[in-house]
């Protein structure tokens, strides 16, 4: 475990940071973006288009996430599919399904410390300049984009280990149909009473990636 | 075959598509020896790597290697087996450091004196990247770290690969020094023949279709012969068949015939088809000379 957390620090580092460096600026941005709105209008009028109209004074944020979840599966899986390289981590003394899942879960925590830094950016911009009912609703509105970038990371996840074209254009196809669910509505609160399923169909990805290991290791190169 | 095989394939059989690549292979590699896996472009050796490591499923047959399927190797099988991928595969983000860091974590009996004695011959620094290395200095980092898992079998696919003269001198001499002195099993393929000379007890002769001749160094360059005949007048050619194991024509008309039989034998058979033997010549090989001889030229 922790060889292989060594390994994808490594390999993960520079994109991570620059994917993290290149969110706290969005965040910064952010906040700036509502600060400005509250300068040039009254709080009540933003008040009121928040809660009647349902403005989104954060809707720029909504494909953050699939950008950083996208560009992590790249920055952690290319480098072991190019020329069948993930095959060195197979050899180690370790079965497949764990080796598998540390690698998941590191790609995951490093994506879950970029989107946790974007919920947490939120929460302060909203918390900042609204009342507090509107920081719940703005984190339940932006979760499922979160959700959304865990989803596009671990469909390019599959898509990249699986070396047999009719699967990565099924994967891809799969990977896709998440991110569009997690997307299907942008007004704020739709997704308040659907989180928990949306959770479970982006976790379904999860088995996917290891029966596409699977076939990496026997032989897709 | 004997029981205390590092590797065993019985009736081996895997094809791509239509295309037959073994159909009843069967050979052993006997622990503590030293075998080359000899064959032309395409008959499979990579091939044959990747299903031994578990990263092909074979059409049919058995592969036991340290007395496990492949597909099924335990964790600690794997700390015994040191594979050096073709091409000389390695992490390329990490440096000389990092990646010697990085696979002692994973192997008890690691030897990081084995891989910075091999590593510090190429003087770089620690801190130098795996990406920023020509091919030469790739293998020697590969194969230090190979040494350096003190496995007891070996396993190298093509290690010759984008190697020069020179690295490849300094790569085999450390592997034949480092596996007579640990008497570890070797099994090595090649596109460099005459390398093997230095390197190899047995030879495992690998011929499109799956055949496969097994069989040592020594014995092969002592039975294998090659005969020249001046290009015969009557314009006949023989044939390979028993006698003769391949008949090739050089540009210039002469036959080369390459036999596991004697002289008189083949003078013998030469008659036999209508062609007189009164210039036939031995002429002395390499076994780069027998290999090509043995799979022939084309």
């Amino acid at each position: 475990m922790g060889a292989i957390a060594y390994k994808e620090w490594l390999k993960l580092r520079p994109v991570w940071l620059a994917v993290l460096g290149a969110n706290a600026l969005f965040c910064v941005y952010l906040f700036l973006h509502v600060r400005h709105r509250f300068q040039v209008e009254h709080a009540e009028m933003l008040f009121y288009q928040a809660n009647r109209i349902g403005r989104l004074f954060y809707a720029d944020l909504r494909y953050v996430p699939l950008l950083d979840g996208l560009a992590l599966a790249a920055a952690q899986l290319a480098p072991e599919v190019i020329r069948g390289r993930f095959r060195l981590s197979m050899h180690l003394p370790i079965g497949l399904v764990p080796l598998v899942l540390i690698h998941l879960g590191i790609g995951l925590a490093a994506l879950g410390v970029v989107l946790g830094l974007d919920l947490l950016a939120l929460a302060l911009t909203i918390g900042t300049y609204f009342p507090a009912a509107f920081v719940d609703s703005a984190l339940v509105t932006a979760l499922p984009w979160m959700l959304a970038g865990v989803a596009a990371y671990l469909g390019a996840t599959l898509a990249l280990l699986e070396p047999m074209t009719r699967y990565r254009l099924v994967y891809l196809a799969l990977g896709g149909g998440v991110v569009w669910l997690c997307h299907l509505s942008g007004r704020h609160d739709a997704y308040a009473h659907a989180l928990s399923g949306v959770l479970v169909v982006v976790a379904l990805m999860v088995p996917a990636v290891l029966t596409s290991a699977a076939r990496f290791r026997d032989g897709g190169l | 075959m004997t029981n205390d095989a590092a590797i065993r394939v019985e009736g081996l059989s895997h094809r791509f598509g239509s295309r037959v690549i073994y159909d009843g292979l069967s050979f052993s590699v006997r622990e503590g020896g030293i075998f080359g896996l000899l064959g032309k472009n395409g008959v499979g050796k990579t091939t044959l790597i990747k299903l031994l490591m578990g990263f092909l499923r074979p059409g049919g047959g058995t592969c036991r290697v340290l007395g496990e399927a492949p597909h099924a190797l335990t964790p600690a099988t794997k700390r015994r087996i040191g594979l050096v991928f073709e091409g000389h595969l390695a992490y390329e983000f990490m440096s000389i450091g990092q990646v010697e860091r990085f696979f002692s974590a994973w192997y008890p009996k690691w030897r990081r004196d084995v891989f910075y004695d091999l590593v510090d011959r190429l003087g770089l620094p620690c801190t130098h990247r795996i990406r920023h290395m020509s091919e030469g200095q790739r293998s020697q980092v590969v194969l230090g770290l190979v040494m350096a898992q003190d496995p007891d079998l070996l396993i190298l696919d093509d290690y010759t690969m984008g190697l020069d003269a020179g690295y490849r001198r300094l790569f085999l001499d450390y592997l034949v020094h480092y596996a007579r002195a640990g008497n570890k099993t070797v099994l090595v393929t090649s596109h460099v023949v005459q390398d093997m000379e230095r390197l190899v007890d047995d030879v495992i002769f690998l011929r499109r279709g799956g055949s496969v001749l097994q069989t040592s160094l020594g014995d092969f360059m002592a039975t294998f012969r090659h005969f020249r005949l001046p290009p015969p007048a009557s314009g006949l050619r023989p044939a390979a068949n028993g006698v003769f194991h391949n008949v090739e024509e050089e540009p210039d008309g002469t036959l080369s015939l390459f036999a596991f039989r004697d002289r008189a034998e083949v003078a013998a058979e030469l008659r036999r088809v209508g062609l007189d033997p009164a210039g036939l010549l031995d002429v002395p090989m390499s076994l780069e000379d027998a290999f090509v001889g043995y799979t022939g030229k084309y």
